[in-house]
């Protein structure tokens, strides 16, 4: 790991280099040290350590940008590199037209005020009670019920980076974050059948980790799926949870970059100020809820973070940008430039969906046969991004009059996200606590396709 | 030159061994990659990164302990592997001092035909390669809105070593190039993308039909304009050759690895020499085919890969083993040992997955079909091994209707349970084709092939739109 100081003057020999090229640059470096530990049938499964570190180059010259990463932190890999962003940045300047916008570096760098973000390195936790408490997610699960036979999958994690960010234009920001996570995969078995329950956790907090609850939650799921039928092949009155509509308003998001405005891929282009989705949507991106994976106090350029509102009474507000498409589209700078290991992009930060007033049993009320859809998987095969369809291997519980009927299996949630999200007819006023990025409510929406039992 | 001096691995593993392991691995990695790509008919963004760094893996009877460190100088390796020996001490020293051969040289063979190296061909070639596809989707139809032509390169230079002598290096090498084109009319927008690929030459795309390559990508998302949507219930279907394989890489592969049938989690567990298929299934993981996207000369653990035998005539005949995999069930290695990347710890992992060759034709199997749904292009997929739960989305299809193909239809994703899909393969084409894909799991995503001739399944849920 290299200090602040080292890597300032890394930076200073690089910097004069792009200067002598007629170029300006950009350096990012992440460092992180992470822990992990898993049990399986009583055995440690997984102990991992890991010490990583990258540093990733921006070059812009004359209209052309070139991006170049490296995980060899010595001075030569270094402008080595460099050098490389550099030759693409020139390689790809000559097939840019005067119509082209001529790329920028951010000015006026700082961060937003964001504190909680860094918790410890975790070091003062003895590993001894990081491998029980990977211990007692299997443990706590298998003891829960003796129908839950495995846990194949469950784990404690414990990460902390620093991450800085120099460029020609001044900037000099470093930050810091640290987190834990944990999961827990079950398995349940009743004769011939078998069922999987999964849950996961996030916090900054060693003092929020309870892994009997991660546990017990996971085991729970498996059992309630147990003896779980077809439903009949039709159109359904759904219930998401709140977990499922957190996964389908991600999906979402994407279509509110600039980027995909830009490169005509986005199916919310030309929408602002109009309605797109239920009247009932409230959503915003907030980067300075320190408690969510998202939260950052700058973006990838170095602009100060802030909330955005991003649809509002169902009418899209804004859409997110960086420093080039706030400039190129003529859009507010939302401050939500990313990058890793590729080029700078665009993304949301933590999403809020604002709560409603009813709670999910009065949800499940709304009409005599309801199915309630608690998971949905092949998100990544099972969407298209282009079009919005979908078609999501799914499980869940038929409620006939507000009571649980069944568990369900082996029926397949199909249709257009855009469409489901302008249907939506009612929000509960509980949000989902899996850790993940955005927080969705439950959501009821009518006249749904569900393929099952013919 | 050899990535790490050999008395430095010896003195890495013989640490890493020092509270009473009784194996200790080092695996060492330094690569190259790079993504070009063209939007708006011009250059858009050319990215290179270098990974660099390495992971000591020790056991403790079944136990696994993995450190990672980009620091590959002798006080990063020895930190690395003190780490992974206190992790789980169980005393003193039990294990022999290592002593490694020599490296086992890279052969000259059907894995590795050494020409340049990607970095040293003009990028500039490789741009008009790309230009030239978005130029021939957009002369086959003016309803194209985008082109998104990309080319992924990667080479990665390994050495594994470990404490029982095994020392071996190698460089892998896969080329991959895209195509994903956006079509509109009247609002209506549909998306198609196709690959090809190679793993031993970077400039492939010159002996590549590029034109076919643009024309027929871009008339599979004109079709898709085109289609309805799938019908919603359960249909017997013929899945064609190539990337339709998924159907048995996510059916029965994954639960065949012992990554999960180690820790009894898959539907296939215990079932070695029972009939779990019907008899015309034969399934074979091969990492040995000469330039096979998934071929390896040697796996993540630096044993050569071999040809395995999953089910032969519908009887379960092998599973795929890595070390820790054999050592739990005592089950003999296959070289099935895989991980994306010094990151991971290598499991085991399908190579290049395929069902044999039958003796029906495609058309012969669309004749028996009353009413169902022929799906010439697949998607990817997903499994639960441990309920045996999968699922795999379609591309493009078209309905059988009176043992003819009729209309397109789009949008489906198609579910089963893996033993009960497996009994359900009625008929095996005589079309084998292997193609190219990408799989994620625990050691994270590796290049894997999928393959099969053209497969009659008697019935699977087709989850289209219910009317």
């Amino acid at each position: 790991m290299m200090t602040s100081s080292e890597l300032q003057k890394e930076f200073d020999r690089i910097e004069a280099l792009a200067k002598k090229e007629g170029a300006e640059v950009e350096m990012t470096v992440s460092q992180a040290e992470s822990f992990s530990a898993g049990y399986q049938q009583r055995k440690l499964k997984k102990y991992s350590s890991d010490n990583a570190v990258s540093a990733s180059f921006r070059v812009l010259y004359g209209k052309g940008t070139g991006v170049s990463t490296t995980e060899k932190m010595d001075a030569e890999a270094l402008r080595q590199t460099f050098n490389e962003a550099l030759q693409t940045a020139k390689d790809l300047s000559k097939s840019k037209t005067a119509q082209d916008l001529e790329p920028a570096l951010f000015q006026g760098a700082k961060p937003s005020e964001l504190k909680g973000l860094f918790h410890s390195d975790y070091s003062e936790i003895p590993v001894k009670d990081k491998l029980a408490w990977a211990e007692d997610l299997e443990k706590f699960a298998l003891e829960f019920d003796p129908r839950v036979t495995n846990v194949p999958y469950s784990g404690y994690s414990n990460s902390a980076s620093e991450r800085f960010l120099f460029n020609s234009k001044g900037t000099r920001l470093n930050s810091r974050s640290s987190h834990l996570s944990a999961y827990s995969y079950a398995l349940a078995k009743h004769g011939e059948d078998s069922k999987a329950g999964y849950t996961s956790f996030f916090s900054r907090s060693p003092a929020e980790l309870n892994a009997k609850t991660i546990a017990h939650t996971a085991a729970q799921k498996s059992l309630d799926l147990l003896g779980a039928v077809q439903p009949d092949t039709g159109r359904w009155t759904v219930v998401l949870t709140n977990e499922v509509a957190s996964e389908l308003v991600g999906l979402a998001l994407g279509h509110f970059s600039a980027k995909a405005l830009d490169e005509n891929t986005s199916l919310l282009k030309d929408k602002k100020g109009e309605k797109v989705f239920s009247d009932l949507f409230n959503w915003v991106d907030d980067p300075l809820q320190a408690h969510m994976p998202g939260a950052r106090a700058f973006d990838a350029e170095g602009a100060a973070t802030r909330k955005t509102p991003l649809v509002e009474k169902g009418v899209l507000s804004n859409y997110l940008t960086n420093y080039f498409y706030s400039r190129k589209m003529n859009l507010p700078h939302t401050a939500s430039a990313v990058r890793g290991a590729a080029e700078m992009d665009i993304s949301s930060s933590n999403v809020i969906v604002e709560k409603g007033q009813k709670t999910r049993e009065e949800l499940l009320k709304s009409d005599r046969k309801v199915i309630l859809i608690t998971e949905v998987q092949a998100i990544h095969s099972g969407y298209k991004d282009a079009t919005g369809d979908f078609s999501l291997p799914s499980s869940g519980f038929l409620y006939e009059n507000g009571a649980m009927v069944s568990p369900l299996h082996q029926f397949v949630f199909s249709g257009n996200l855009m469409s489901l999200l302008k249907n939506v007819s009612g929000l509960s006023n509980q949000w989902n606590t899996d850790g993940g990025s955005v927080l969705a409510t439950d959501l009821l929406v009518p006249d749904i396709s569900i393929a099952g039992k013919t | 030159m050899s990535l790490l001096a050999k008395s430095l691995v010896e003195k890495t593993l013989n640490e890493a061994l020092s509270t009473g392991a009784d194996f200790a691995e080092l695996f060492a990695e330094e690569s190259y990659s790079s993504v070009l790509s063209v939007m708006d008919s011009k250059p858009f963004s050319a990215q290179v990164g270098r990974q660099y760094g390495a992971g000591v893996r020790v056991h403790f009877g079944t136990e696994e302990v993995y450190i990672t460190t980009n620091d590959l100088s002798e006080r990063g390796l020895i930190r690395a592997a003190q780490t992974a020996a206190g992790a789980k001490p169980t005393g003193t020293r039990k294990a022999a001092p290592v002593v490694l051969g020599d490296a086992a040289p890279t052969t000259y063979d059907g894995f590795h035909q050494y020409g340049q190296m990607p970095w040293e061909v003009d990028r500039e070639q490789k741009f008009k390669f790309l230009l030239g596809l978005d130029q021939t989707s957009r002369k086959t139809s003016s309803l194209v809105t985008q082109t998104e032509p990309r080319l992924i390169e990667k080479v990665q230079r390994v050495m594994i070593a470990n404490s029982e002598g095994l020392f071996v290096e190698d460089v892998r090498r896969n080329f991959r190039t895209f195509l994903e084109v956006y079509v509109e009319d009247a609002g209506k927008k549909e998306t198609y993308h196709k690959n090809e690929w190679s793993t031993t030459n970077p400039v492939f795309y010159d002996a590549l039909n590029g034109q076919e390559l643009a024309e027929n990508t871009t008339k599979s998302a004109l079709t898709l304009l085109r289609a309805d949507f799938a019908p919603a219930g359960e249909f017997p279907v013929v899945i064609d050759q190539g990337f339709g394989g998924v159907i048995f890489h996510e059916a029965c592969g994954h639960g065949l690895e012992t990554t999960s049938v180690a820790q009894d989690a898959s539907v296939f567990c215990g079932k070695l020499d029972q009939k779990i298929a019907d008899s015309c299934v034969t399934a074979i993981d091969d990492g040995t085919i000469a330039g096979g996207w998934g071929s390896l000369q040697y796996d993540d653990e630096g044993r050569p890969t071999q040809k395995t035998t999953l089910i032969e005539n519908g009887i379960l005949k092998s599973y795929m083993v890595d070390r820790l995999g054999a050592q739990k069930t005592g089950y003999q290695i296959t070289g099935s040992g895989r991980r994306q990347n010094y990151k991971f710890a290598p499991t085991s992992r399908m190579r290049n997955t395929y069902i044999a060759a039958g003796n029906s034709s495609l058309e012969e199997m669309i004749r028996d079909v009353d009413l169902g749904i022929y799906a010439k292009d697949m998607g990817g997929g997903s499994v639960s091994p441990g309920t045996g739960d999968f699922n795999f989305a379609i591309q493009e299809a078209y309905m059988i209707r009176k043992g003819q193909l009729a209309e397109p239809v789009k949008g489906a994703s198609l579910i089963g349970r893996g033993i009960e899909t497996l009994g359900r393969i009625t008929k095996v084409g005589n079309n084998l084709k292997l193609s190219a894909g990408m799989c994620g799991s625990v050691s994270g995503s590796i290049p894997a092939a999928v393959g099969q001739p053209a497969l009659l399944v008697s019935k699977i849920l087709v989850g289209g739109r219910a009317s």
